[in-house]
């Protein structure tokens, strides 16, 4: 079960307004729990929001981290400045290996740049929470990896796509090549991956990359609207729903039937009772996301 | 053909039409209603006349979902419940409402669903477990479970997103919006798309007789083959024959 929440007015209202900032440990790396919804963004616009082994290691534990805490009930990634993120650091060649990978990681050629991108998206994608990416500007090489691993990619207008790490005599070793495929369809994905072409954001929209596009000024107040309805959903029948279609991607028919029937019986869900009332009163449910 | 006003099993030439007949409810369906539709499919599935198989609704709707009148208590068949000992809190709803997803995706002819007014909850389950969705364009269509905190266990996590890319997966089923079939039919999980003031039964029959002509024996096999094969490795899927 979950942490005992502490019963403040607050809490007990629903939405939990009180503004916390959490210890990211990177500086580019913002974040802060407001109403529910933890607010992450990067903080480096000047350098176009490039990631480091520093960030990538903060973004990891700060969902390792919402996982475990009631009072996130949904999650946005944001970019400050014109672009959401151009994707890893040119430099991180040369920046030192993060110690705990440089100690417990298999070292191969290529060093131990690959574990720390998966163990991010890995983290990313596995919360059993709401995970929405807010994007504007360039979306490049690994920060297209960030946007696909969440649940909700909306972007504005100006919103341009690329992975060019082929074009570069680069390889992309961190899942994207079993994610795009299934988000997207493989004819789509090869575009992407393998001609590394630019998809701006109207081209976006139509191949299914993204779910909404905005045009300028109103990305905003759209992404605000949509962390609300998910930051008051029912977070644990949501968590459920998207572990069912992850991990169901990987089996047979039979499988997946057993595997959906095995976490129902497995799982009691306490807004259900909320849930039903509210149905039958025929008003909007007040879940408290446990 | 059928002695049970809920469920109007008739052909129409080599068309076999399977129509829920419980207007007052919006053909919300219930154990029982499972049931019948199981031994119907059963009936169809060997009876060499019938060369398609087709789900409609009677009155304003296809089907508006499950019948939350019915419990985990209510009537439900008696070889289920012998067969099905242990007693689950949820109830034999969801392991029924799985059996009859299984068995419409396992026809070895074609099926299509007929949509309008209402696709939602279990209609939406069995209208993703047929080979055709056809509907009207302003057809409500959907799983709205996990608005009232619940969810659902009869497959569609698997098949939806095997028929759809997984993007539209996330902006429909994990917040529980509904879909007009026109949206349906933009991200491709409706194949045909009708107007509204007219029955989907005479804006569809031309694409229903089409099916009709297709060689049963093939159909069975490449669909048999298609369900198996999703699955399998490449290498795995060259050798692998179905039954």
């Amino acid at each position: 079960m979950t942490a005992v929440r502490p019963k403040t007015g607050a809490t007990l209202l629903g939405l939990n307004t009180r503004k916390v900032t959490v210890m990211s440990t990177d500086h580019m790396i913002k974040s802060v729990i407001e109403s529910n919804i933890l607010r992450l963004s990067f903080s480096a616009p000047h350098s176009g929001n490039h990631l480091t082994y520093g960030a990538m290691i903060s973004i990891r534990d700060l969902f390792l981290a919402a996982e475990q805490n009631p009072d996130v009930r949904a999650i946005v990634i944001a970019g400050e400045g014109p672009d959401f993120s151009l994707g890893q650091s040119d430099d991180l060649a040369d920046e030192e290996w993060p110690i705990e990978y440089a100690k417990n990681k298999t070292q191969g050629s290529h060093g131990v740049a690959s574990f720390v991108q998966q163990d991010m998206l890995t983290a990313i994608r596995n919360i059993a929470k709401p995970t929405v990416a807010k994007l504007q500007g360039k979306v490049y090489g690994l920060a297209l990896d960030i946007a696909c691993v969440c649940d909700f990619r909306i972007a504005d207008e100006q919103v341009e796509f690329k992975d060019d790490r082929v074009a570069r005599a680069e390889i992309a070793d961190t899942g994207i090549t079993h994610v795009l495929p299934r988000l997207i369809g493989q004819s789509q994905a090869v575009r992407v991956l393998l001609l590394g072409e630019m998809i701006e954001g109207s081209e976006a929209y139509r191949i299914g990359l993204i779910h909404r596009l905005y045009s300028d000024g109103e990305l905003d107040n759209a992404v605000s609207a949509l962390l609300t309805i998910l930051a008051t959903m029912a977070t644990r029948s949501y968590g459920l729903v998207k572990q069912q279609v992850l991990e169901e991607l990987d089996m047979s028919y039979d499988v997946a039937l057993m595997h959906s029937m095995a976490i129902r019986q497995t799982n009691v869900i306490e807004d259900r009772i909320e849930g039903s009332r509210a149905f039958i009163e025929k008003r909007e449910p007040d879940y408290k996301g446990i | 053909m059928s002695d049970d006003s809920n469920l109007i099993l008739y052909d129409d030439g080599p068309i076999r039409h399977i129509r829920f007949n419980r207007p007052e409810r919006l053909n919300a369906i219930d154990l029982m209603q499972h049931d019948r539709v199981i031994s119907a499919l059963q009936e169809a599935n060997t009876n060499t006349a019938v060369r398609v198989v087709v789900f409609s609704g009677e009155g304003r709707a296809y089907c508006a979902g499950d019948d939350l009148k019915a419990g985990p208590n209510s009537e439900s068949p008696e070889w289920y419940k012998n067969r099905h000992q242990v007693d689950l809190d949820i109830g034999v709803g969801p392991l029924l409402l799985q059996k009859v997803t299984t068995v419409i995706r396992d026809m070895n002819k074609p099926t299509v669903v007929l949509m309008h007014g209402y696709g939602l909850g279990a209609g939406y389950d069995y209208a993703t477990s047929c080979d055709f969705r056809v509907s009207t364009e302003g057809c409500i269509f959907g799983d709205p479970r996990i608005k009232r905190a619940m969810w659902s266990a009869e497959g569609w996590s698997y098949k939806t997103p095997r028929l759809i890319p997984q993007t539209h997966i996330t902006n429909t089923t994990f917040t529980g919006d509904a879909l007009t079939g026109e949206e349906a039919y933009r991200i491709g999980l409706v194949h045909k798309l009708y107007p509204n003031d007219r029955d989907l039964r005479e804006s569809a029959n031309e694409f229903l007789l089409d099916l009709t002509q297709l060689d049963p024996e093939r159909y069975r096999w490449t669909k048999k083959k298609l369900h198996s094969d999703r699955d399998l490795r490449y290498l795995d899927s060259l050798n692998n024959y179905p039954r």
